[in-house]
């Protein structure tokens, strides 16, 4: 092999490692954020589709919500559009949903970047790539078995959310800890 | 004049031809530019060098099996030893295993392809280097719960992953590259077709693939303008026309076409404004990649006729089913089902054509295996309402071992047509 058939190659590999690293890093840096997590209530989803081989699939209260006196209106937006959801915190430490857009508003203290998977009479269904859960194989029968799973997001200030724990009837939960 | 094309498996591999050597010397011998004793002293040193390059080739074979076990059995080891500790891992070091995994691979790699003689072994471990960087990106994915269905984890898998099989020239990478890229334009697709921006008509996904798998053909041959990477082709070559041969077979079912009764609808009117500007890139660039194709085989000085009968096939049966689904010239489901069969038909005979033509066997072999898969079901689905169950599978047995004996004939008969030709 040349000399630049040598140094391409390390590029090549050294583009692959950038490319772990930054997926990583991208996430850990959003974790470390303590003060921005926020607790979201999930909603039963259909026990035949809850686990998927090794994760739990996850839907929340904020996952469909009504856009009466919200910025945003179902003309504005068409699946796979990019929304912005403001949080607000009620009551029991759960976020709900407090307005939405297509671009996020400078007033807005907390919220989360997601896509439009569905448009119906009122209402959008978002997904903000919280929607899976990956847990060691076997342990998911806690979350199965719980009356209550609550899910905490570290939000970063671009709207991007990662879960940091599960919180299964009132404990935190976390199969790696 | 179709240009040879070089065999990467055998560049490194002597290759002794005593018959030719023997004839020439015979003819020095007669032409007494040697004496007879001369002559057979070539001869004999010769023979022992032939027996001990084989020999030589022999061991190579087996410390290049042997250790691609090795390196095999070795990482196996090494994916069960991380499995069984994954979970009680922190994620920084499942990353730090993920990372050391992907370069510890593709550097033996290289080290064992072109600072050894141990170029195979060496390969496999790209290869694998290449498999472990699509499992890191899944395996950090799955750590900070990433969407596992989101595309763009496939594409960040293809982009550094086709350049490197072209560095490396190796065919077993671009397989894998190719593969990589379809899956992401798969999830793609089914994303872009999901939402009502995206048309409504029955068949984009056959039609979208049907395109690219053209593109992937007409790509392929492509690589033959360029020596050095000619043998790269052949992946191309092989997938994009198994595209559009899996797809004119999957389209060769009649229940494919009005199950409910009804009949199949054509593109409505305004179709163009409803396909996802995503979509509509993609295909436009696999339609531009196939003129540009064959616009350059086209101007070589030699005409590359082989090249352009490897694209014009599968396209023309492709392009046809996409028209006649789109225009849809039919008041019955039977007519779009038979000229499916008939299109089926027709691209398994040229892809047999194409491959005596390219010299590739394997495409011939493949064309015939579908062949009889094509029969096999024709004969069920029509078949089985009209006979008894026993009655037709008597019949049906011995017609397909008849069928099985005709068509091992014809195999025999095309590859022993080649190895008369001198094809390997």
């Amino acid at each position: 092999m040349t000399r630049l058939g040598r140094m391409l190659f390390v590029g090549l590999v050294a583009l692959q490692v950038l490319v772990i690293v930054a997926m990583a890093a991208g996430r850990e840096s959003t974790l470390r954020q303590e003060a921005t997590d926020v607790k979201l209530q999930t909603v039963p989803v259909d026990p035949r589709d809850l686990f998927r081989g090794d994760y739990v699939v996850l839907r929340y209260e904020i996952s469909t919500f009504r856009t009466d006196g919200l910025r945003i209106t179902t003309s504005d937006v068409s699946p796979g559009a990019t929304v912005y959801v403001a949080l607000v915190e009620g009551p029991g430490g759960h976020w709900t949903v407090s307005d939405a857009a297509t671009t996020p508003s400078a007033g807005w203290n907390r919220y989360l970047r997601g896509t439009v998977t569905g448009v119906s009479q009122g209402r959008l269904d978002v997904e903000y790539g919280l929607e899976e859960y990956f847990v060691p194989e076997g342990e998911g029968l806690a979350v199965e078995r719980a009356s209550d799973v609550d899910v905490v997001v570290a939000i970063d200030d671009a709207g991007r959310g990662v879960i940091r724990h599960l919180v299964v009837d009132g404990e935190v939960w976390d199969p790696y800890e | 004049m179709t240009p040879r094309e070089p065999n990467f498996e055998t560049l490194d591999t002597p290759q002794p031809d005593p018959g030719w050597l023997r004839n020439r010397v015979r003819e020095w011998e007669s032409a007494e530019i040697v004496t007879h004793e001369q002559a057979e002293s070539i001869l004999e040193f010769e023979r022992e060098r032939a027996g001990a390059v084989e020999q030589a080739v022999g061991v190579h074979r087996i410390i290049g099996i042997v250790s691609t076990f090795g390196g095999l059995l070795l990482g196996a080891g090494l994916l069960l030893f991380v499995a069984s500790n994954w979970a009680d891992l922190p994620r920084l070091a499942r990353v730090v295993i993920a990372v050391a995994t992907v370069v510890a691979l593709q550097a033996t790699g290289y080290w064992l392809r072109y600072r050894t003689a141990y170029h195979r072994t060496g390969a496999t471990f790209l290869l694998l280097g290449a498999i472990a960087y699509g499992g890191a990106i899944f395996l950090v994915g799955q750590t900070y719960n990433y969407p596992l269905d989101d595309p763009s984890l496939l594409l960040l898998w293809f982009l550094p992953v086709l350049p490197m099989a072209y560095l490396v020239r190796s065919r077993a990478i671009t397989t894998l590259g190719i593969l990589v890229g379809y899956g992401a334009l798969g999830y793609r697709l089914s994303g872009w077709l999901d939402g009502p921006t995206g048309s409504r008509w029955d068949y984009w996904w056959q039609a979208f693939f049907i395109v690219v798998g053209v593109a992937v053909t007409a790509v392929g041959y492509l690589h033959r303008r360029i020596e050095t990477v000619q043998p790269l082709g052949r992946p191309y070559q092989w997938i994009g026309a198994m595209t559009v041969l899996v797809l004119l077979y999957v389209m060769s079912f009649e229940g494919w076409y009005g199950p409910f009764g009804g009949r199949p609808e054509g593109l409505r009117a305004g179709w163009l404004a409803t396909v996802p500007f995503g979509m509509g890139t993609v295909l436009t660039v696999a339609v531009v990649a196939t003129v540009t194709s064959i616009v350059l085989l086209w101007e070589r000085g030699d005409f590359d006729r082989p090249a352009l009968a490897g694209i014009a096939v599968p396209a023309v049966a492709g392009y046809l089913l996409v028209a006649l689904l789109a225009s849809a010239p039919y008041r019955s489901t039977l007519v779009p089902f038979a000229l499916a069969n008939v299109l089926l038909f027709a691209t398994l005979v040229g892809l047999v054509v194409v491959g005596i033509l390219t010299r590739q066997g394997a495409l011939v072999n493949a064309a015939l295996v579908f062949f009889g898969i094509a029969v096999i079901t024709r004969y069920i689905e029509i078949g089985g309402g009209m006979f008894g169950t026993a009655v037709s599978m008597m019949v049906g047995g011995v017609l397909f071992i008849g069928l099985a004996w005709g068509l091992e004939r014809v195999r025999r008969t095309l590859l022993s047509r080649f190895e008369l030709a001198g094809a390997t």
